[in-house]
């Protein structure tokens, strides 16, 4: 005969809260040299004492060959992935598109609301980033517990 | 100083990149007012983000420009230092947010 073993009466059966943004509308350009929002890509969530998992995927191109575009998390404001966050230098050809990924997993928030924005900033030059009906941002957020 | 305003763009046949070149050349980029690097030493007075919708939706363009001098840093690559970053300075010449509007209503 199967044995039941019950569980802690203080078991948290609430579900991970969970954001989503898709940029859509049209493509984003950029010349900040230093890390500003990627428009619309903010998402305000709220957890309880746990991690997140903050990931994103979209394509973007420089028109400086060689040339830095940086990405970065923010959660209120605090940056993710270091200073200068994950970097592609534009390659050989200013009409090549780079496909960028990051993702990132938190240290246990305080329980409460948060606020998760994706930051890009250029080395030089104007980046394209692709937020089309055809070719979206995705950028999402996923409490983990 | 943050301005968002919409306006109506058609950029049908460019490149995003060549609109927002158009955007910063009506906002009056030059040396003065600086909106883009053209080398990653570049002294800037400010930047301009743009979601290009297509008509009969406007773009959305966000122009900063900075109200305090920033020192630059250094800019490290990969590891590597490479240089340093850009320098963020206010422009001598401190526009208005009715300047920056009325600039960009010229690309409608």
């Amino acid at each position: 005969m199967a044995s039941v073993i019950r569980g802690s009466d203080n078991f948290d059966t609430t579900p991970p809260s969970v954001g989503k943004v898709v940029l859509s509308s049209g493509n984003i350009s950029n010349t900040s040299t230093s890390f500003v929002d990627v428009t619309g890509a903010s998402i305000t969530i709220t957890t309880g004492a746990n991690p997140i998992y903050i990931g994103a995927c979209f394509s973007f191109r420089n028109n400086n060959v060689n040339y830095d575009t940086s990405f970065n998390f923010t959660i209120d404001g605090a940056l993710q992935m270091g200073n200068l966050g994950v970097i592609q230098d534009q390659g050989s050809a200013t009409s090549a598109w780079s496909l960028c990924a990051p993702h990132v997993q938190s240290v246990a928030l305080s329980a409460g609301s948060h606020t998760i924005k994706l930051q890009w900033k250029v080395a030089g030059g104007t980046s394209l980033m692709l937020a089309n009906g055809n070719e979206n941002v995705q950028f999402f957020v996923n409490e983990i517990k | 100083m943050i301005v968002t305003h919409e306006v109506m763009i058609n950029c049908t046949g460019i490149t995003g990149e060549e609109c927002n070149d158009n955007c910063i050349t009506s906002l009056g980029h030059g040396t003065d007012f600086n909106l883009k690097a053209e080398l990653p030493t570049d002294t800037l007075h400010g930047s301009v983000s743009i979601i290009h919708n297509d008509l009969p939706l406007p773009h959305v363009v966000i122009v900063e420009v900075y109200e305090e001098d920033e020192a630059p840093t250094n800019l490290t690559s990969h590891g590597i230092t490479t240089g340093r970053q850009s320098t963020l300075a206010r422009p001598a010449v401190m526009p208005t947010e009715q300047d920056l509007i009325n600039k960009l209503e010229t690309l409608a």
